[in-house]
């Protein structure tokens, strides 16, 4: 009696929280990794750590007092246990290219980012996974081998260049769609009531998120085919088919489901490649998120900021790979028991 | 090197391939044969026409002028030897393949693509029609694609054709000397990881774990900003950007080789470490190597076009693809060539170098492409 | 017993696609099955059984697999072969069902069991949501599992080998189907494991007047559980007959072989007869009769001409030595 119990138990909500509790526990020490990798740039960097971290067209007598002051002439175990304990708060430093405190400028700029970041993995994963099964089920026709030819071609793609293309087009013989091909909001966006502002803002997204997002999709395309494709080798599909259910129920109940699930860890892989490539980007269309911030910041030599925008766009794919670790658990129930 | 006695027939042949390697196999209907004749003629056809260029690396050597010469040496020394070979008529290893997989073809277009593509960047000397850097500021400026200069003039007059064919040989070296740091240093990590196992595993796995928590970009900007830009520079830090995958796979291979029977016994026989490792471990992971490097040169290009645009790369006055269509960002639409021709060519060189990689891995692992 | 019988297959011929041609997988194959019989399908692998099987379900491997025309796949009289898409989805399930060999991995692994039993149940079954789960957990029941209601819960991977296939089994079933396929159902399991699933199946056909199409490569296995038995050998039947007769008095030297070479405590210290030679690959098989390069009775005829199914003494055998002594 006991037999079918034993079997079932742990399956519940318990399983689900105790593995998210361990995939928290082992993202610490990985962001103290990160804080110290970024203490380690800066002081492998010729010239004086303290000097790039205030500002080095500071005269050296004042650098010397306001060293002092700071308590930065101390052994360099103490001053990585201050850097340690500043960034994991959230202090870091003033940027003396905006004349604020650096966590303002980046809280600022963050949203947008995310907002960039988010509609584009959106619109790739969407893409990337009907797509790509649907090229699945298609092997073997003229359309697929064509769009194994473009996906290839897109992929291989420098995203800003489609970036500079797609502007280059949408200013001269596609004009007359009216795409905005900079920055985050019109110049009149603060006097448009509130629907408007987000169309606005949606017309602004357009053109980025395809830049950003196109060669990711067709990344996302080519593995989602690949997968699609062994899942319809798989004997349960002959035993779907057995039980007599339409070729539908059998494609989208069966094989979707078991294809699409390790889409979910490629989600880990792309976060990086997608924050990294939004830093270009931005810089393309002057969209006013971290990345064109960081890149501003490295031409005015701000270095707090550049340090910083840097920890945090590691943290940012850190709660990304997080978050992707969980939803893949929530969705294959496999892992759960592992 | 057989010989069959007929009329004229491959004795003959073969002393005309001596003046026209692989013209014996075309004439067999092979595809090889076009090609190493179409090379050798195209090779040749080049020497002639810029005899007075030859001339002038001769009595005045610089170092890529001798690179160039030494290489159109190199490639018609190995497309004569290709297409004298002696070819049996009943022997088919002297034909292309009939290409039963898709991904060995797919390899083999890429290989090609690169063949030409790395010719051309090698050659460049030779094959650009105007010095890349010579500035005309006065009728020469932004001209857009014509006879004369097929790509265009930029912002200085400079021909935009030749310097997309210099640029091709920074950017591929660039991203060969990068991947060769990244494979190394990967490797090492993923055999030490693989093989010691235990604290020091754990240890290698989190440092990639850590790596791989910046975005590779962001990473490279950081350093750059910190440190000031330079080839080398950019070099070391793709490579160490770039070899956490390598180490990935090669600890994987190592980790399910490592278990077998025959290491079991080489070690019985007391046989160190680095010997089985050397022995056995890597040449089961050779393979799975040159397809992680192959799409790895093709991401090194793409990241250092990237970061060149954004002025942190290669700096002027060497041109890459990057630094070009930098330059070309102003002029966007009146003068779209300076953007546009060196971006295609960053897409074709990527897409060869990534028909090669996938064609390789799906011929290794069958179950997947096609 | 009148009308057509429950099955009857009539010269089924299926090629596969391959690089130098078409190469038969199934030549000319019959046989018939009435109602609440048991038969049993026997062969060694590469007979081509497995592909009879999925053939009567209209589940050949496409584009690869392909019905030559000529063949004829009869269920009370109705031409499967010529059947819609929509009647072989009834079919399939609702009046045949079938277990493959592999219940480690034909259990869709995301999907808890008792919803792949359900799916089953619906598609052919006019059971209510609410009666759904009760049905569930009589059909896990009936398939001897304990704690059906947990098992139901379940996810694939908690489950051992045998208990998956009696899910499987369950599966099968939950269209009330008239013929149960069982293809070498028990193979892949523990020899203890499968003499309960073969005891589950027997007892499933008594108690619900199901035909059963036992097929696999242990004639044990076929004697204990079947009525008659069918032997294939290179894509067609080479002897049929009640059990009885098949094991006794085989009239074909293929069928002997396969006799002889079973260990036997009652012959103990006699030494086991192997057939000579292997089993021709698809694509690779002889002239004549498919059997005759390993036949040590083979005569001139034999590598000519392919024999029919001749009258033996209580059994039929494509052999021409029915034709010649006796």
């Amino acid at each position: 009696m006991g037999l079918g119990r034993a079997l079932v138990a742990g399956s519940g909500v318990e399983t689900l929280i105790r593995y998210v509790g361990s995939r928290l526990l082992q993202a610490i020490p990985l962001l103290i990794g990160v804080v110290t990798l970024v203490f380690v740039i800066l002081h492998l960097a010729p010239g004086d750590p303290t000097a790039i971290w205030f500002n080095p067209s500071i005269p050296p007598e004042v650098l010397e007092r306001m060293r002092e002051s700071m308590g930065l002439d101390r052994p360099l175990y103490e001053q990585y246990l201050h850097w340690l304990k500043s960034f994991l708060t959230g202090d870091f430093g003033y940027s003396y290219s905006q004349f604020r405190p650096v966590s303002e400028v980046i809280g600022d700029a963050l949203p947008n980012t995310l907002l960039l970041g988010g509609v584009c993995l959106i619109v790739v994963f969407g893409i990337g996974m009907a797509v790509g099964a649907w090229q699945a089920v298609r092997r073997h026709t003229a359309a697929d081998s064509m769009l194994t030819f473009v996906t290839l071609f897109l992929y291989s793609m420098p995203g800003f260049w489609l970036g500079l293309m797609l502007i280059l087009a949408a200013s001269t013989w596609l004009g007359w769609l009216g795409l905005p091909v900079s920055g985050m909001t019109s110049v009149d966006h603060s006097l448009l009531g509130p629907l408007d502002r987000i169309s606005d803002i949606a017309g602004h997204l357009v053109l980025p998120t395809i830049a950003l997002g196109l060669g990711s999709a067709a990344g996302v395309t080519r593995y989602v085919r690949g997968e699609m494709l062994e899942v319809l080798g798989q004997d349960y599909m002959r035993t779907a088919r057995a039980k007599g259910l339409t070729e539908r129920t059998v494609i989208l109940r069966h094989a979707l489901r078991n294809a699409l699930l390790p889409v979910v860890s490629l989600l880990g892989l792309y976060l990086p490649l997608l924050f990294g490539g939004a830093l270009v980007i931005e810089v393309v269309f002057s969209w006013p998120g971290m990345g064109r911030l960081m890149y501003d910041a490295v031409l005015a030599r701000d270095y707090p900021l550049v340090l910083a925008a840097s920890f945090l766009f590691a943290v940012l794919v850190i709660a990304g790979n997080l978050l992707a670790d969980v939803l893949y658990a929530l969705v294959d129930p496999r892992v759960r028991h592992a | 090197m057989r010989e069959v006695r007929s009329n004229g027939g491959p004795s003959a042949r073969r002393e005309l391939d001596l003046l026209f390697p692989g013209l014996s196999r075309a004439l067999a209907g092979r595809g090889t044969g076009f090609l190493l004749l179409g090379a050798w003629l195209s090779l040749l056809a080049l020497a002639v026409y810029r005899r007075p260029r030859i001339a002038e690396f001769i009595s005045h050597p610089t170092g890529s002028g001798l690179v160039a010469l030494a290489s159109l040496v190199g490639l018609l020394a190995l497309t004569w030897i290709a297409g004298t070979r002696a070819v049996d008529p009943g022997d088919p290893s002297g034909a292309v393949p009939a290409c039963r997989l898709r991904s060995d073809r797919r390899a083999a277009i890429g290989i090609g693509l690169l063949v030409v593509l790395g010719s051309a960047a090698l050659l460049a000397p030779l094959l650009a029609p105007f010095d890349p850097d010579l500035i005309d500021l006065g009728a020469g400026r932004l001209l857009a694609p014509s006879a004369s200069h097929w790509m265009g003039t930029d912002e200085l007059g400079r021909d935009l054709f030749s310097r997309v064919l210099y640029g091709a040989r920074v950017s591929l070296l660039i991203g060969f000397l990068a991947i060769a740091i990244a494979v190394t240093i990967g490797t090492a990590v993923g055999a030490v990881a693989g093989y010691a196992g235990g604290w020091l595993d754990a240890l290698l796995m989190r440092t990639v774990d850590l790596f791989l928590s910046f975005p590779r970009l962001v990473l490279l900007i950081t350093v750059v900003a910190l440190f000031e830009p330079s080839i080398p520079l950019i070099v070391v830090v793709l490579g160490l950007t770039g070899w956490m995958g390598v180490s990935r796979l090669v600890r994987g291979q190592v980790l399910s080789v490592r278990e077998r029977e025959y290491v079991q016994a080489a070690r019985a026989m007391g046989y160190g470490s680095g010997r089985i490792l050397r022995r056995h471990v890597l040449p089961n992971v050779a393979t799975p190597i040159i397809v992680a490097a192959t799409l790895g040169i093709g991401n090194a290009i793409l990241a250092e076009a990237a970061l060149s645009y954004l002025g942190l790369g290669v700096q002027p006055p060497t041109a890459s693809w990057g630094t070009i269509i930098q330059s070309g960002g102003d002029r966007l639409v009146d003068a779209w060539w300076i953007t546009t021709f060196p971006g295609l060519a960053i897409v074709l060189t990527v897409m060869s170098f990534n028909l090669v990689g996938d064609g390789l891995r799906d011929a290794l692992d069958p179950r997947r492409g096609g | 017993m009148s009308g057509p019988p429950l099955l009857e297959i009539r010269d089924l011929r299926v090629v596969f696609r391959t690089v130098s041609g078409d190469a038969p997988a199934v030549d000319g194959l019959s046989i018939v099955l009435e109602a609440g019989e048991a038969l049993g399908l026997v062969g060694e692998s590469g007979c081509g059984k497995s592909v009879t099987a999925l053939s009567i379900l209209g589940l050949t491997p496409r584009p690869a697999g392909r019905v030559v025309d000529g063949s004829s796949i009869r269920l009370r009289g109705e031409e499967l072969l010529r059947a819609g898409p929509e009647r072989m989805r009834e079919v399939r399930g609702g009046e045949i069902g079938i277990v493959f060999q592999e219940p480690m991995t034909s259990l869709n692994p995301v999907l808890r069991v008792g919803d792949q039993v359900a799916e089953a149940v619906r598609a052919h079954l006019p059971v209510g949501r609410a009666a759904l789960p009760g049905r569930v957990v009589e059909l896990l029941e009936t398939v001897g599992l304990p704690d059906a209601e947990q098992i139901a819960r379940a996810w694939p991977h908690q489950l051992s080998g045998g208990m998956r296939q009696r899910v499987l089994i369950a599966i099968a079933l939950a269209g009330d189907p008239d013929l149960l396929i069982a293809d070498e159902a028990t193979s892949a399991l523990d020899v203890t494991v499968q003499a309960t699933i073969l005891e589950l199946l027997d007892r499933l056909r008594r108690d619900r007047s199901m035909a059963l199409l036992l097929i696999t490569h242990d004639l044990a296995v076929a004697a204990r559980m079947t009525d008659r038995i069918a032997v294939m050998y290179g894509g067609r039947i080479v002897e049929e007959g009640d059990t009885r007769s098949v094991l006794d008095r085989p009239a074909h030297p293929y069928t002997a072989g396969l006799l002889n070479s079973i260990p036997d405590p009652a012959r103990r210290g006699v030494r086991l007869e192997a057939i000579p030679g292997s089993v021709p690959g698809i694509g690779s098989w002889p002239g004549g009769c498919t059997f005759h390069p390993r036949c040590s009775r083979s005569f001139a005829r034999c590598e000519a001409e392919s024999p029919p199914l001749l009258v033996g003494p209580a059994t039929r055998a494509a052999c021409w030595l029915l034709e010649t002594d006796e």
